[in-house]
């Protein structure tokens, strides 16, 4: 087998039970790997309907064909599982240089499923897998358990560490690789902490094989890097990282401001990629990756950290008017330390922020207060006081004390830096996507808002999200960075060329398109249905007040029409149910649906 | 010709890792590679390590068994594995810790320059690693 290592290993926490298993070549062709074998697992070893904190659930973590090899920007490994935050299936992907080195240790994958009675970690590599005792790591901050992970293996093993909010269950906790690499979203930290599960080590020693003659794969690398990799479509990387995105979602309107309140923020100045600048220290790459979008970056009291991306500053910049650099880098290193998502984060703030000056429910922080959410984020991860409050995300503490009126969140999912009242693509994006409010399952922005459609309408936006979300599967499969827009034909071409196995561009689609309907049979088996395809009150009725989208009444009928729209294009019925003559045709009548079968 | 090097410049890719190895030995295989990148992540800090191409060469001095050569028409040294004693000497010779060890062969792992052109140095989009 080529590109691939044709090897799983399984590790059962609980009885210490561990495997190696052999998938078949045709869930390779299939599946790809990273989402789409990933996801075929879950679907096959868990209940849909498990409790996500529970021994049952299973954590899978999955690379794709290409890891380890020069293919751009292909070192980063999908971490699947039921998300504790939405009760959804859950890919987060993250990138840094732990795919390949999984791959060096000669697994395409892990699958971790049980719990162990007191805190451990797990050793994998080519000649040994342990459990090993982390009783002195628990508690500890991710970048002091990496160091000492570091010290005792050697400086260049790679990890995948939770920080305390993992540990605390904190439902938006997340995985970190690199000190500043995270599977960021829906919770996965949290279901690791459930397992005791503090860290995964991984040290390999043998490389990675490829059907295509070397020399001539070296230059046809080094042709698309050239030609399809550093070209002016992709370059912003290189030139702003993705604080560019900060101008550009103030122009268009979409700039989270004071708990999406508004979509422009009058102090941007203080957080564009201009301000950024007068941070930044030197730029960074993920493993294999020649765009090198990562900022590194230190503040005035010393802290540094590669960051903060676009996400964090316009979550806990803007949505929580907060308009300085220095404290936006100390955030972001500090929900990197303890372990929290920072999107998420920044979502909660802004939400207790609005709670608070509303009198809906007094969380005691305001808009702005820079020290006092610096504070609040050692609370949530440490779940003391409010904190332990706000450890559950947006949708639930509404529930609980009020305020669902403002609760900008989808299945539980806090929303991303893109407000959907400037894109409609977006909207429909937010609330179709398979782990809640998600803006990387299709950027469907892109072709309006920042491109050539109207952004405020949804005519189209159906067939926009859906070839997106279809396409990004098969990427994520692959898997390639969001920051990478190769043609179908191009990823075809390198995986013919990596594992000898003939693959079409038509095929790629096929099997994203497949996979994408593998997460809907899993939420479908989780209770998952039309109704919970919804966008929150403040999308459907307050207009924002500035920018392009000012004061435009949102297409609420418009918005139903779409999703049922989105539905008929992906053949499934009105319910959003997956049907069975769709599963026939992209092969998956093969049992695949199990007791989700409609 | 030389290699010039600037880790101030270099990302921590680790593309020109991948290029060597799968150059000499048709295979993605870092731990087999002639240069090396030592990253830190946590400070953001990559320190590119090769061959420098010393003038008075310590290592092709200190081989007792010629298998350390230098080639006038690269200007890289080149290791002839077949009469390498395996003695270590040009790893202890070596002031920049620039002599590597092959985990298959243990053999010396030197920058041959890929006898002229040399495989890293296009995969550097940074232009930490020249040519000149």
């Amino acid at each position: 087998m080529k590109g691939y290592s044709g090897k799983i290993l399984r590790v059962d926490l609980g009885t210490r039970e561990m495997r190696i298993e052999e998938p078949p070549r045709l869930w390779y062709e299939k599946y790809l790997g990273g989402k789409g074998l990933g996801y075929r697992y879950l679907l096959q070893d868990v209940d849909a309907k498990v409790d996500p904190l529970g021994p049952d659930n299973e954590i899978i973590f999955m690379s794709g064909p290409f890891a380890g090899t020069i293919v751009p920007t292909s070192s980063r490994l999908a971490v699947l599982t039921k998300s504790p935050a939405t009760g959804t299936i859950l890919v987060s992907l993250v990138g840094g240089g732990v795919a390949a080195e999984l791959k060096y240790a000669g697994y395409d994958g892990i699958i971790i499923c049980g719990r162990a009675a007191s805190p451990v970690y797990l050793y994998v590599s080519n000649h040994k897998v342990a459990v090993e005792k982390a009783d002195a790591l628990w508690g500890k901050g991710i970048h002091e358990t990496e160091g000492l992970l570091r010290e005792k293996y050697k400086p260049e093993v790679k990890s995948l560490t939770i920080g305390p909010g993992g540990e605390n269950k904190v439902l938006y906790a997340c995985i970190t690789v690199d000190a500043y690499h995270q599977a960021g979203r829906g919770g996965s930290g949290a279901v690791m902490g459930s397992k005791n599960l503090k860290a995964i080590v991984v040290q390999g020693s043998s490389g990675v094989q490829i059907d295509n003659d070397m020399k001539s794969f070296l230059n046809y690398i080094l042709e698309i890097r050239q030609h399809d990799v550093l070209t002016e479509a992709h370059l912003w990387t290189d030139l702003t990282g993705t604080p560019g995105t900060v101008d550009a979602s103030q122009e268009i309107g979409v700039l989270p401001t004071r708990n999406y309140q508004d979509g422009q923020y009058e102090k941007v100045a203080g957080i564009n990629s201009d301000a950024v600048k007068t941070k930044l220290k030197r730029t960074r790459a993920c493993a294999t990756c020649p765009l090198g979008c990562g900022r590194f970056t230190q503040a005035k009291d010393g802290s540094s950290v590669e960051g903060p991306e676009y996400e964090t500053i316009g979550l806990a910049g803007s949505n929580c008017d907060v308009d300085d650099m220095d404290t936006l880098i100390r955030f972001n290193k500090l929900c990197d330390d303890l372990g929290l998502d920072t999107i998420s984060t920044g979502g909660v703030l802004a939400f207790a922020m609005e709670a608070t000056g509303k009198g809906i429910y007094d969380f005691g922080i305001h808009f702005g207060e820079e020290e006092k959410m610096l504070d609040y984020v050692k609370k949530i991860a440490g779940r003391r006081g409010v904190g332990n409050i706000l450890a559950a995300g947006v949708k639930r503490v509404a529930a609980d004390v009020g305020g669902q009126d403002i609760a900008m969140e989808v299945k539980g999912l806090e929303f991303p830096a893109f407000d959907p009242r400037g894109s409609y693509g977006m909207a429909l994006a937010y609330a179709t996507s398979d782990r809640g409010a998600c803006h990387q399952r299709a950027f469907a922005i892109e072709e309006d808002a920042f491109g050539s459609m109207d952004p405020f309408t949804f005519v189209n936006k159906a067939e926009v999200v859906k070839r997106q979300q279809d396409y990004n599967s098969a990427k994520d499969s692959l898997i390639i960075c969001d920051f990478w827009r190769p043609s179908p034909e191009t990823l075809a071409e390198i995986y013919t060329r990596v594992t000898g196995w003939p693959m079409t561009a038509e095929e790629l689609k096929s099997c994203g398109e497949r996979i994408w309907n593998m997460g809907q049979l899993f939420n479908q088996g989780a209770g998952f249905d039309r109704k919970d395809d919804y966008l929150p009150p403040r999308v459907l009725h307050d207009p924002l007040l500035q920018g392009p989208a000012a004061h435009k009444t949102f297409k609420v009928d418009e918005f139903t029409a779409s999703l049922s729209e989105l539905y008929g294009l992906r053949g499934w019925d009105e319910s959003g149910k997956v049907q069975k003559e769709k599963l026939r045709q992209l092969g998956m009548d093969d049992g695949i649906a199990g007791g989700a079968e409609p | 010709m030389k290699l010039v090097l600037d880790s101030s410049r270099c990302t921590g890719c680790e593309s020109c890792e991948l290029a060597c190895a799968a150059f000499h030995t048709n295979a993605f295989d870092p731990g087999r590679s002639r240069i090396r990148i030592a990253n830190d992540p946590y400070r953001g800090e990559s320190q590119i390590n090769v061959c420098r191409n010393c003038p008075d060469h310590p290592c092709v001095d200190a081989c007792r068994f010629d298998a350390c050569v230098y080639n006038d028409r690269t200007g890289f040294v080149e290791v002839r594995d077949e009469a390498c004693s395996r003695c270590n000497a040009c790893v202890v010779a070596c002031p920049y810790d620039a002599v590597f060890l092959d985990p298959m062969t243990e053999l010396p792992l030197i920058c041959d320059g890929c006898s002229g052109i040399p495989r890293c140095v296009p995969f550097c989009y940074k232009e930490a690693i020249r040519l000149e």
